[in-house]
Formats: structure tokens, sequence, C-alpha cells
């Protein structure tokens, strides 16, 4: 169907610059609280956005149906607002076709019952703890053509499992995602969870300060997700409003620390090309702790001389080019070796509703949640209240002593999932306590 | 509209669903954003979806599709008491609704203007002219002006009889100024942060907010906020204006008065509440001076409307009265749960999402005097405006806001300028320090365009009628 919706308006736009990038996604998401599935729901999703430039100038329409009627009215007030809109004087035309090679994956229907069980399943293993989460399986099929040869499809699938279980006051947290739902081991995920909020039982609070700290993988996500946007972006470097503006080439983390942005690690889940249907990329962004460089879309490669990594948004849009595949590379440690090597620190599972304090600095706060114990002479001896932290993620990144060997996919990230170990960080900063 | 959800009601009611509500949506949003004098996006966006809900096996189930020929909504209706029969397999106990009135009617809110009518190019000029003033100041070396626009047909039918047709209009614009200077930036907004304020109004709003008699003063602010001083970290008396009051509201009693969250459902993600069902005329939340009211009927508020989307009438709750907690935010199913019947705030974001428990319009209902008033009566203090930042934990106890601007305040009279003023606190403790709160003529429903929650994460449009107020003994400057 949505074929031949593109063939007709790049047959109907003749003469102008016309992109049209079609998403659709089949998502069944079963959500459980209080031990039982008490939201379930299916949703079935198609949206076409046809962007037309006449004389620099832009229009873009988005629509969900796709008969003719809806079409031609769709066309007709995209070529009306771009003779409306003042013309970009840095548009550079739309991108040309660099060969990207896509692979239909077969797409495999789950039934809700299927879901259902596996719920089951997770809750029946946590006993008499109160479970609460979500399974999401999302089909997603993205879609580019334009009017100077672009054409390609590609498909992917995500599956992943989130899960806070309680007990009276403490919890424990487990997130996965993988591409398909046979890969996920429930019942050993809902030990693990199950296991934290046990341990977490009658938290003590600590004052706040300066700790040492090891990360797991999911507070090490939120992290490398904050950074990503404060800064690599060539628009937000352009604009003066990155980090890293007069501090590319320079050193700014520990040795220790190289953050990719890497569609062709094995273990990434990417679309093979961007919004503007240029292939992805890999970037090395920070290398060894030297900030190294930007990522790039078409618009912003073009002003800077260089070749687009692969980095844009759907177009037009106000953020300019993000990575999308932020991996942190592993070190050689093990989480066992970090709590080990820990005198008194604090071992944290992940951490909660964070926001930016000051983008330039990388000053972020949030709260830690789901499992937070004090390590003192090597062991972890007790759990402890949540606390609110305000550090600054270069500083943090600056003082890491330990990464981990092993890296996992991270759950709070905002275009496609991170991939990060854990880390032990010899400073850093909490600024209060909560009850 | 009728036709679709009437198929998907009647098939899903004789493919086994015991309570069936369907929601037939046609929306259409148009968005501009302008930089630096340049169009940054232009958005025009029309979508319609069909989104049903049923109870079949004493569960839930909810399935939705854009593809709205007869053969697909068939099967979609009958996904949905598929998905509702899936889901009795953990359950410990049938959903019950709470009583509700069968419903007919039509509503709609008020609109002088269209929107929707007004040339795109006027708009565009209007916003291109406000960036204009901004970068002609020193140091603003970005100038940013936003517009929305959204109108929602919304039909509405359950198998109880109910049958509500709305049609609602929502504008929304702001402009913003950078300065930015090596090292720092420092941005000013105007009439609020993230995009200015929303109504459910028409193109009213937008010449009434005046964007170009005020862009010269944001962008003068922004270009002095990087020659001020840093908010030093202390203890002290607070006056937040009324925009901030707003999300302070919006976090620390909007959230944790939402019945689902107090009841676990909402556990795995946006997290519980610190506040207990047994709570309800117990618990002080605050000052004697704090009266809060939930009220759906406000006009204009971006949290009004005439039907939830259980087809619940538009209601005004007390919730918080003379600082002590009276109400939570309710829909059937918790109220039942309580014994009572919903208050009508459970509402979806579009048609290919469930509804929830959301907020309305979220109050402090007013107090008495002007700002004016209220900071000459403040010896010494801060006084902070407009969010730029907010972080609060799971249980919405420890918080943390960030501010654009603050003034340092001696003697009863506004000083120096502060840049990155930030406060914190725990929410009983804070709003326990409320010792004034301005009176009517400051008080203003703020929208709140962006208001987060569920799985799959959904938006809604929420208000909050405040006005500026002033909380003792608060720890401000947190570095």
């Amino acid at each position: 169907m949505y074929k031949d919706s593109l063939e007709y308006i790049i047959d109907k736009t003749r003469g102008m610059d016309v992109e049209c990038l079609f998403i659709s996604n089949k998502r069944i998401l079963t959500r459980f609280a209080n031990s039982y599935i008490h939201q379930n729901v299916s949703v079935e999703e198609t949206e076409l956005s046809i962007r037309v430039v006449i004389d620099s100038k832009t229009g873009k329409v988005t629509v969900n149906q796709f008969s003719k009627d809806v079409l031609d009215s769709a066309i007709e007030r995209a070529i009306a607002m771009a003779k409306i809109a003042p013309p970009d004087p840095e548009y550079f035309g739309l991108p040309s076709p660099i060969t990207v090679e896509t692979k239909k994956k077969e797409y495999k229907e789950i039934s809700p019952e299927v879901l259902a069980q596996k719920v089951k399943d997770f809750i029946d293993a946590t006993g008499n703890l109160n479970a609460s989460g979500a399974l999401e399986v999302n089909n997603i099929t993205m879609v580019i053509v334009n009017s100077n040869g672009i054409s390609l499809e590609d498909n992917l699938s995500m599956v992943s499992l989130e899960s806070v279980v309680q007990d009276n006051d403490s919890s424990g947290y487990v997130y996965t995602m993988e591409k398909d739902l046979e890969d996920i081991d429930f019942v050993s995920l809902a030990n693990i969870a199950s296991y934290k909020a046990r341990k977490g039982r009658n938290p003590i609070e600590l004052s706040p300060g300066y700790y040492t700290v090891i990360l797991e993988p999911q507070a090490v996500g939120t992290l490398i997700s904050f950074l990503g946007l404060m800064g690599f972006g060539a628009k937000q470097f352009e604009e003066k409003r990155s980090f890293l503006v007069g501090k590319l080439g320079e050193k700014i983390t520990s040795d220790l620390i190289s953050i990719w942005d890497y569609p062709s690690h094995p273990k990434t889940i990417s679309f093979l090309f961007d919004f503007e249907g240029l292939p992805r990329k890999d970037v090395a962004l920070i290398d060894k702790g030297v900030a190294k460089n930007l990522v790039y879309d078409f618009k912003y490669a073009k002003k800077a001389g260089r070749e687009s990594t692969g980095n844009s948004l759907p177009q037009p849009n106000t953020d300019g080019p993000l990575p999308f595949n932020l991996t942190l590379l592993p070190g050689d440690s093990s989480l066992e070796e970090m709590i080990t090597s820990t005198k008194r620190g604090i071992l944290i599972t992940r951490f909660h509703y964070t926001n930016i304090v000051d983008p330039i600095k990388t000053i972020i706060t949030g709260m830690t949640r789901d499992g937070t114990f004090l390590i003192e002479d090597g062991e972890v001896m007790t759990p402890v209240k949540n606390m609110r932290f305000t550090q600054s993620i270069l500083e943090a990144l600056n003082s890491v002593e330990l990464i981990g060997k092993d890296i996992f996919r991270a759950g709070e990230h905002f275009i496609f999932p991170t991939l990060v170990p854990a880390l032990k960080i010899d400073r850093f900063q909490f600024t209060g306590v909560t009850r | 509209m009728r036709d679709m959800a009437y198929l998907a009601l009647n098939t899903a009611l004789e493919y086994g669903a015991t309570f069936c509500e369907v929601r037939v949506i046609k929306s259409r949003r148009q968005g501009i954003n302008v930089k630096n004098e340049l169009v940054e996006e232009l958005i025009d966006r029309v979508e319609e979806g069909i989104g049903i809900r049923v109870i079949a096996n004493g569960s839930w189930g909810f399935a939705g599709t854009s593809i709205l020929d007869k053969n697909n909504i068939i099967e979609t209706a009958k996904k949905a008491v598929d998905i509702a029969r899936a889901s009795s397999l953990t359950k410990r106990r049938n959903v019950e609704l709470s009583p509700a009135k069968r419903i007919i009617a039509n509503w709609k809110n008020l609109v002088k203007i269209n929107p929707f009518e007004v040339p795109l190019d006027k708009k565009v000029s209007l916003l291109i002219e406000a960036t204009k003033i901004m970068t002609k100041v020193k140091d603003v070396k970005i100038a940013e002006g936003s517009m929305d626009f959204w109108e929602t047909e919304k039909f509405f039918v359950n198998s109880e009889g109910t049958e509500i047709f709305q049609h609602i209009i929502e504008s929304g614009s702001g402009i913003c100024a950078y300065g930015i200077r090596e090292g720092d930036v420092q941005r000013r907004s105007y009439p609020n942060s993230f995009g200015g304020q929303y109504e459910t109004r028409g193109y009213e709003l937008i010449e009434e907010i005046n964007l170009l008699d005020n862009a010269q003063r944001i962008a003068e602010e922004a270009s002095a906020l990087l020659d001020a001083s840093e908010c030093p970290s202390t203890v002290t008396t607070l006056i937040l204006d009324g925009s901030q009051v707003a999300l302070q509201v919006h976090e620390s009693i909007g959230h944790p008065i939402e019945l689902d969250r107090i009841l676990g459902m909402e556990a795995s993600y946006a997290g519980t509440s610190f506040i207990s069902v047994n709570d309800r005329g117990r618990l002080k939340y605050g000052s004697k001076i704090m009266n809060i009211t939930a009220d759906a009927t406000l006009p204009n508020g971006l949290g009004s409307f005439g039907y939830d989307d259980e087809g619940i009438p538009a209601q005004r709750v007390d919730i918080v009265r003379e600082g002590i907690l009276l109400n939570f935010l309710t829909n059937r199913e918790t109220a039942c749960i309580l014994g009572e019947t919903s208050n009508g705030t459970c509402r979806a974001d579009g048609w290919k999402n469930i509804p929830l428990i959301r907020m309305t319009n979220i109050n402090l209902e007013p107090g008495t005097g002007t700002l004016e008033d209220l900071i000459k009566d403040t010896d010494e203090g801060i006084f902070m405006c407009t969010n730029k930042s907010w972080s609060i934990d799971d249980k919405r106890l420890n918080f943390q806001f960030g501010l654009e601007i603050a003034w340092e305040i001696k003697d009863g009279k506004l000083t120096r300028i502060l840049k990155n003023p930030n406060y914190t606190g725990i929410t009983p403790e804070f709003w326990s320090s409320l010792d004034a709160v301005c009176g009517s003529s400051e008080w203003k429903i703020w929208g709140v365009p962006n208001c987060g929650k569920g799985q799959p994460g959904q938006l809604a449009h929420v208000g909050h009628g405040t006005s500026p107020a002033r909380f003792r003994n608060v720890r401000v400057g947190v570095k």
C-alpha cells in the first residue's frame, strides 16, 4: 500500500525537491502492576511525511491515511507551505543515493497469550513480592524515498522487559532489550530484581557529600544518554551550546573513556540509514579521553565541507544531528572486582527523573532508585535511602577508576538504546536524601 | 466517525466483551519554529484512528489502529477482546467500574479566532519580527519563537449507552533569547519556558500575550545574566513567580494525588506516591493558606474539557483545603476500589493510547495582594522566575528545580540579578513553609502541554491556576 503512495507522490511532484518518509509500527505492550496484568495494548500505526522544497523554501505535511484525496490534499498543502515559507539560505538540496545494504528481517507475529504467559512466568518467579513492569514488542519499518533517487527500506524488532519488584520499603530493578523474545530469560531477571528488593530492606540514611560510586550499566546509560544530548551534534557546536566548544582535540575525561556512536557494533539495535536516507557511520566521539569528533547530517556536513555521518533526525528539525547509538567501550573489570576494591562507596542500580542543570558544564541532577547500597571494606553491606545527585558528567568520567568488561543495552535512552558497561567512579556528588 | 465507533463497539460485544468503549479521533496540528529570523520547522500533521478498550474475562484489553477500513476495524475490535482474555491469565480479581450516568452530549470549547484560519504567513511574520528584536541585543546569539495549534474531534461511545462528541481547539506560543559568551549560555523566555503559554483557546491567545512588546525585555535579561553573580548557596525566603508555582504544583501535588500512582499502578515507570489511601482527611500537606483544587470546568485552561475519556463530566474537586489532603484524582476503576464515583480525570493521548488518570487544571487557589506587595513585605530573600529544569523522586518527595533568572530581595526591594538559581526541598515540608499567596489579579492558568506518564509513554495537556507565592527557609543554590 505505502509503496504505491510513495510512487504516486514522487510522480505528482516531478520537478521539485521532494522527500517521503514512511514509518510504521506494530506495537504490543503488556503492562503489569501489583503482580497482575493491568494494562495490555496493541496498536498498529503508520505515518507518511511529505517534504517539498521549492526555491530553498520548505513545506512538510504528515498524514496517516493513504487515500488519493488525502495524498492530493497533503501534497497541495506542502507546496502551499513551501511557497509561503521564507527561503533557507543554508539549503544544500536533498542528498543523493549512497549504497546501503539492507536486508529485510522476518517479522514474527507474537500473540497476546504468549506475552501474557511470559509475564506470568516473571511474576511467579518473584514469589510474594510486588512485581510491576512492561513487556514491549515493537516492529518498526522505515521507508525513505526522495526525488534524487534515494529509495531505502529497513525494519527492526525490539523486545524489552522492564520491571520494578517491590518489598515493603525496598525495590529492585531489571531492564533488558533484545531483538527476539526468546532471548530473554524471564525467570533469571525476576530473580535478580527480587534479590535486590529483599536485600534492600530497612535502608539507612547516608549524609550527602562526595562518595566513590559503582554504577551498574543502567545508571551509566543515563549519564551517557544525557551527555549525548549536550554536545556531540554539529548544530549544537556551531551555536556554541555544546560542552565541546573549544575542546575538540583536548583531553576531557579519563584515558579509560572511549565513547562512540557505533551503529556497526554487533549489539547495536538501529536502522542502517538515518532519517534522510544516508548510511549510519561509526564515529569516535571521545577516544581514550580525547574529544575527537562531532556527528553530522547532510546540511551540517555540507557546511563543514565533510560527509554526513548519517545522524539526521526527520528533516526539517530544530535539534540538528544527534548521536543515535552511543556506546561506551568496555574495559576489563568485573562488577565483583569493582566492589572488592572499594573501601567505602555506594553501589547504584539506576537513576530516576534526571534532568540537565547546566549543559555547558554537563551538570545533571536526579535520584537513585530501586537498589542503592553502601559498600564497606569490599563488601555490599547495607541498603541506603535514595539520594539526590548533582554532578558534572565529564567530571565523573574524569575520575573513573574501573570499567566493566561486559556491555549492556540501557533503558534510559533518547533514540536507540545505549551500550554501556558498569563504572567505578572515585568521586561523585550527592546533594540530598529522600525519605 | 459514528459508524466506525458502533461497528467496533458491536463487534467487541458480540465477540465476548462485557464492557466496551470506543474513541474515534481526528486531529490536526500546526507548529511553527523560528530561529534568528529563519523558519526552522513548519509542522502540519493530520491523523485519524480508532481506539477500542474492553473488559473480557474480567480483565482489560485495548487495540487501536489507523487503518480504518471496515474489515480492519472488526479485526481490531476482536484483537482487543483477545488481549483482554490474555490479560486474565494473571488476574487477581475482576475489574469493576464505578457507576456512571448515561450521557448524550456534544461539547466544544469557546474559540474567538480559529487559529487554522489565520494565514500562515501572518504567524510566521510575527515570530520572525520577535526574533529580529531579540538578536539586536548585545550577546544574544540565538533567538527563538514558536507557535502550536491543535484541533481535535473526538467521538466516544461505550456499551452503557453514552455517546459524546467533543471538538477542542488549543493554542500556544512563546519566545526565548539565549545570551551566549565563552563558556556561558543563559536563557530567558516569555511568557513561559518550553514553548510559552498554552490554553484551550484560539488565536486570540497569541494576540493577547503580545510577543513583540516583551522580546526586547527578555533579550536584555538574557544578556544581563551573562554578567550576573551566581545564586548563593544558602537557606532563605523564596518567592516564586506564577509559572514556577505551576510546575511546583504539577510535580509535587498533581502527580502524587493520582490514585493509580497511589495504588501502585505506575510503579515501574513514573513511580508511586508518598501519599497512601488512608491519608485522606489526615495528611497535613502544607500550611493553612494552602488550598488546592482540580477543576476541569475552568474556561480556557489547558486541562479543561467537557467530558473525560470515560465519558465522565468535567468537575471541580477540592484536593487540599487549609493544608489538609481531602481528595485524589480518580477514574472509574480506581474510584470503584474506594467505593466512590469517578471525579472525571481519565484521559488518553490520542486514539492510540488507553485513558489514564491525568491532571486536569490543578490549582493553588489565590490568596491576597499583588506580587509588588509581596516583595515589599519581604525583608530578605530571593525571587525566582521561569523554569529551566526539574527533577523529583519516584515518591514525589525530594525535588530540585532550576530557573532562568532570580533577583535578590533586600528590604522589600528587588536588587541584583542572580544567574543559575535553583532550589530543593521535601514536598510536605516545602508546602508547610508557604506563608503567602498572591491574589486573583496575579492568578493565571498556566498550560503544560508535555506531561508524561504511562507505558507506552503518553503526553497530556494539563493546566495549573497559580499566582506568585512565598516560601520560608528554603535551600537555594545547590552546587
